[in-house]
């Protein structure tokens, strides 16, 4: 999976945006927390929710049930605005 | 903190309340406007668009006592690159506001005008029409490449209303194929007719227009330069009374200069028995382009802004200026918003001022140039001069913009200033319900 081409991330200062592009479905930005553009960043290329779960369990000293918990969640919301390509 | 204004509501929701950070060394943001009006001193973020009543500190710190002025921005990390800053949150704010297609379009009819103004910058260009042929792929570009919501169409020329025949076609057909469009055009006025009107109405969704009305009877003919010999003056303030009866909003532009502004409350007493209903009719003065770029534009801006409780007694409607002053744009003109305008032979340009560097295509093959847009559009470029202006957020962020004012800071800072004193002398004199349309804050 991966996050859809007209969804733009922007990162000002130290803050993370998801912008839609002429989006029908979803209309607003989305500003992420950490955990979600640590996400973000790695759906900029394609990969599995697996993946991202080994990822941030390298980078976060958190139970991988945990974090699958967390990334499962952004994922849905993600879905939800129909931001993935899967 | 006093606050007088909220923040720009839109950018409130995108950007959060800025930390103050221990060891960090706090000042005024650039972007803050300090001035003081009957006794008091207020502060403007420019880019926010919040305004509090009180002063600045020239530096501060955390726990302080000025929290709430640096979650707000009005005082920044000293050293914080504010352009930088500025251009990332308007280019997430331009990049949310694109549409897929193209929301807007500019079509010129004809390049051929009746006047022939002495400040004209199409002047020397061939009064080229559009063909049959063009016309008709006008109306098949646009169905291709429409945004589908609501277009706007803008008629423009050269003078439009010299082809009344392509405008009723352009319309006709757009309508036949369920297009939702509103028309607004740029006119001198001279050609408008009761019959014109009832097309405005009917035909062409055409709720507001501008027209260009240079001063008194005397400086109008001298100015206009008509190819006909008739007293198009006294026309065109008929037909603006007419428009504004019919409920179509006119926008009365004045282009001045030191030469004809004496003439200036002559021209709105001569308004003011023309037209009836002036809810319907702003007047705005416009420096011609010599003066914004010569030595004395800031006396002429000075002159205009002082010409306004002017144009408020004579009952017209109040400057529009005053809401958009008030809120963040993220789009500063057609060229930057997506829009597209349609020359007469079918070229497509960015920008109404048609600049031969900027055509990024035709009607018949689309973009095929869009580096060239791209160059002309481009708002990763910020002048030099203009990194550490105040009124950055308020002006346009593209450095190939042809419109340069000799003295822009300066220039903003009156316009502003006269702005706000306009808005808190309202809210001061505010008795009743504003009028939902006139809320500027």
């Amino acid at each position: 999976m991966k996050l859809k081409n007209d969804f733009i991330v922007q990162d000002i200062d130290d803050t993370q945006f998801l912008v839609p592009l002429g989006h029908e479905a979803f209309n607003g930005i989305v500003r992420s927390n950490k955990t979600a553009a640590f996400i973000v960043n790695c759906l900029k290329n394609d990969t599995t929710k697996d993946q991202i779960v080994d990822a941030m369990c390298l980078q976060y000293n958190a139970p991988r049930e945990t974090i699958d918990a967390d990334v499962e969640e952004i994922l849905a919301t993600l879905r939800s605005i129909n931001a993935l390509e899967e | 903190m006093i606050e007088i204004c909220k923040p720009d509501a839109a950018l409130a929701k995108v950007i959060l309340p800025q930390k103050a950070q221990p060891g960090i060394s706090y000042v005024p943001s650039q972007f803050v406007l300090p001035f003081s009006h009957n006794g008091k001193q207020y502060v403007f973020n420019v880019f926010t668009k919040q305004l509090i009543e009180g002063e600045l500190p020239d530096s501060a710190h955390a726990g302080e006592g000025f929290d709430d002025l640096i979650e707000a921005m009005f005082l920044v990390p000293e050293g914080k690159d504010e352009c930088a800053y500025y251009k990332s949150i308007a280019r997430m704010m331009r990049l949310y506001g694109q549409k897929k297609g193209v929301s807007g379009y500019t079509i010129m009819p004809t390049l051929g005008c009746n006047a022939r103004c002495v400040y004209c910058y199409e002047e020397g260009r061939k009064p080229v029409k559009m063909t049959p042929e063009i016309v008709e792929q006008t109306i098949r570009y646009i169905l291709k490449t429409r945004s589908k919501e609501n277009i706007t169409i803008s008629w423009f020329g050269g003078e439009p209303l010299l082809c009344p025949d392509i405008i009723d076609h352009i319309c006709d057909r757009l309508r036949e194929e369920n297009v939702s469009f509103q028309s607004i055009m740029v006119t001198n006025g001279s050609l408008i007719t009761p019959g014109i009107i009832e097309k405005m109405l009917t035909r062409w969704n055409l709720g507001r227009l501008q027209i260009s009305l240079d001063g008194t009877e005397q400086d109008y003919i001298a100015r206009k330069r008509y190819y006909a010999d008739s007293d198009q003056y006294h026309t065109v303030l008929h037909t603006i009374g007419q428009l504004s009866e019919a409920g179509i909003r006119v926008a009365v532009r004045v282009n001045v200069d030191e030469d004809n502004w004496p003439g200036i409350p002559h021209l709105l007493d001569d308004m003011d028995r023309f037209v009836g209903h002036k809810e319907n009719v702003t007047v705005y003065f416009s420096p011609l382009m010599n003066v914004r770029a010569g030595e004395n534009d800031l006396a002429m801006w000075k002159k205009i802004t002082e010409a306004a409780p002017l144009v408020n007694k004579a009952g017209f409607r109040p400057l529009a200026h005053l809401r958009s002053f008030m809120k963040f744009r993220a789009n500063r003109c057609m060229a930057d918003s997506g829009c597209e305008v349609i020359g007469p032979d079918g070229s497509l340009y960015p920008c109404e001022h048609c600049p031969p560097e900027s055509r990024f295509g035709d009607i018949f093959n689309g973009t095929t140039d869009a580096q060239a847009r791209y160059e002309f559009c481009r708002t990763d470029r910020t002048r030099e001069m203009c990194r550490k202006c105040v009124f950055l957020p308020d002006c346009t962020s593209f450095a190939s913009c042809p419109w340069v004012d000799a003295h822009c800071e300066e220039a903003h800072k009156i316009n502003a200033l006269s702005n706000l004193k306009q808005m808190l002398d309202q809210r001061a004199d505010q008795t009743e319900e504003p009028d939902e349309d006139e809320t500027v804050c």
